[in-house]
C-alpha cells in the first residue's frame, strides 16, 4: 500500500507506515512534518541524531542498528549522548525506527 | 573436525573444489544430490583420493548410480550412509559446513 | 558468545547470496557474536571498488560492507589463492582485509563454532 502527503506542492510517496519511498524526496523542512506524525517536536538534540543517521545511510546504504547508532553517536557526540537511554528520551518509540523515518530513510530491516 | 556437506554438481558449481582447498586433516565430505555425479569422473576420483567421503544412499540410488560406482565404493575411504547415518555424523563432527 | 565465520563464495551479481551473508554478518554482530567474514572464489568481487550495482538493477548493498568495522567485525580474510587467480591485489579492495593462505582459512574454520557459506 502506498500513501502520500503533499510537501511544497509536490506529492511525496511513503509506505503504509509513513517511511519515504525515495530518499531523495527528503528536505530538512520536511522533518518537522514527519516528526509531528510521531508526536515529536524537533530540538537541536534531535537534529544531531537525524543528521547522523542520514549521513550514515547515504554512506553505507543501510540504516544503523541501534547498537551501532549508540556506539557511533558516543564516538562523535560524547558518552553522555552515546547511550540508549538518552536516545530513547529523544525518540520514545525507538531511536532507530523514528530517527530514520524523520530523516526520510527506509525503515531499518531489523529494528533492534 | 568439519563435515563438508556438498549438494551441487561439481560441473555447475565450484563448491566441491573450494571445499577441497580448505579441507582439514580430520575433515570429511558428504556428497549428496548432484554432488555424487563427480565420482563417475576419473579426474574427480583422483582429486578426492585420501579424503574421507560419505555418500547419501538414496541420492545415489535415485540417480541409478549404484552399479556405476561399484568400483569406487569398494575403496575404503567412501562410506554409503542413509539419513540416520547423516544425523549421527552431524553429532560426531564438531560442525557441518553446508556449501 | 560464539565464533561465527561467514564465507562469501558467490559473485555479488546474479543471486542474493552475498547480500544475505552480509545481513547475517551484521545481525550476528549486533547480537554480540564474534563474527569473521571470509571472501573466497568469486566472493571477493564483493570487495572491488567503483561498483555501480544500480546499473544491474541491484540494490546497493556493496556500500554496506564498509560498515562492518562499526559493527565490530574486525576479522576480514581474503583467500590468497583466489586473489592470484582473479588477478586482484589485496590493496585494490575497498576494505582493509588480510590475505590468507588456504591453510590459514582451514585453521580458522576449525576454530569457529559455526561456519555459514553464502
Amino acid at each position: 500500500m502506498v500513501n502520500s502527503f503533499e510537501f511544497e506542492g509536490k506529492q511525496i510517496h511513503t509506505d503504509h507506515q509513513g517511511y519515504l519511498l525515495n530518499v531523495e524526496d527528503w528536505a530538512a523542512p520536511m522533518a518537522d512534518i514527519i516528526a509531528a506524525t510521531e508526536n515529536i517536536e524537533l530540538s537541536a538534540n534531535h537534529w544531531e541524531v537525524i543528521n547522523f543517521v542520514r549521513s550514515f545511510y547515504l554512506e553505507y546504504k543501510t540504516s544503523p542498528a541501534i547498537r551501532v547508532l549508540v556506539k557511533a553517536i558516543g564516538q562523535s557526540l560524547g558518552p553522555d549522548k552515546g547511550n540508549s537511554k538518552y536516545l530513547y528520551t529523544l525518540f520514545p518509540v525507538g531511536p532507530a525506527k523514528q530517527a530514520t523515518k524523520i530523516a526520510g530513510l527506509p525503515k531499518p530491516a531489523k529494528c533492534i | 573436525m568439519n563435515l563438508h556437506h556438498i549438494q551441487t554438481s561439481a560441473y555447475t558449481d565450484n563448491a566441491l573444489s573450494l571445499c577441497l582447498r580448505y579441507y582439514g586433516v580430520d575433515d570429511a565430505i558428504l556428497l549428496a544430490g548432484d554432488a555424487i555425479n563427480c565420482l563417475l569422473d576419473v579426474n574427480w576420483q583422483t582429486q578426492l583420493q585420501g579424503k574421507t567421503l560419505y555418500l547419501l544412499e538414496s541420492d545415489m540410488l535415485s540417480r541409478g548410480l549404484k552399479t556405476k560406482l561399484e568400483n569406487s565404493l569398494n575403496s575404503s575411504h567412501i562410506t554409503v550412509i542413509d539419513y540416520a547415518g547423516f544425523v549421527s555424523l552431524s553429532l560426531q563432527f564438531s560442525k557441518v559446513i553446508t556449501w | 558468545m560464539k565464533k561465527i565465520s561467514i564465507l562469501f563464495r558467490h559473485s555479488p551479481y546474479g543471486n542474493a547470496a552475498s547480500r544475505e551473508g552480509l545481513d547475517l554478518a551484521l545481525l550476528s554482530a549486533s547480537f554480540e557474536q564474534e563474527v569473521s567474514v571470509i571472501f573466497i572464489g568469486e566472493g571477493l568481487l564483493n570487495l572491488l571498488p567503483n561498483q555501480q550495482p544500480q546499473l544491474s538493477g541491484v540494490k546497493d548493498y556493496i556500500a554496506t560492507f564498509k560498515a562492518m568495522p562499526l559493527y565490530d567485525i574486525e576479522s576480514v580474510l581474503v583467500c590468497e589463492q583466489s586473489l592470484a587467480q582473479l588477478g586482484i591485489g589485496i590493496n585494490e579492495l575497498s576494505l582493509d582485509c588480510e590475505s590468507a593462505s588456504a591453510a590459514l582459512i582451514s585453521h580458522h574454520l576449525t576454530l569457529s563454532d559455526e561456519v555459514l557459506v553464502f
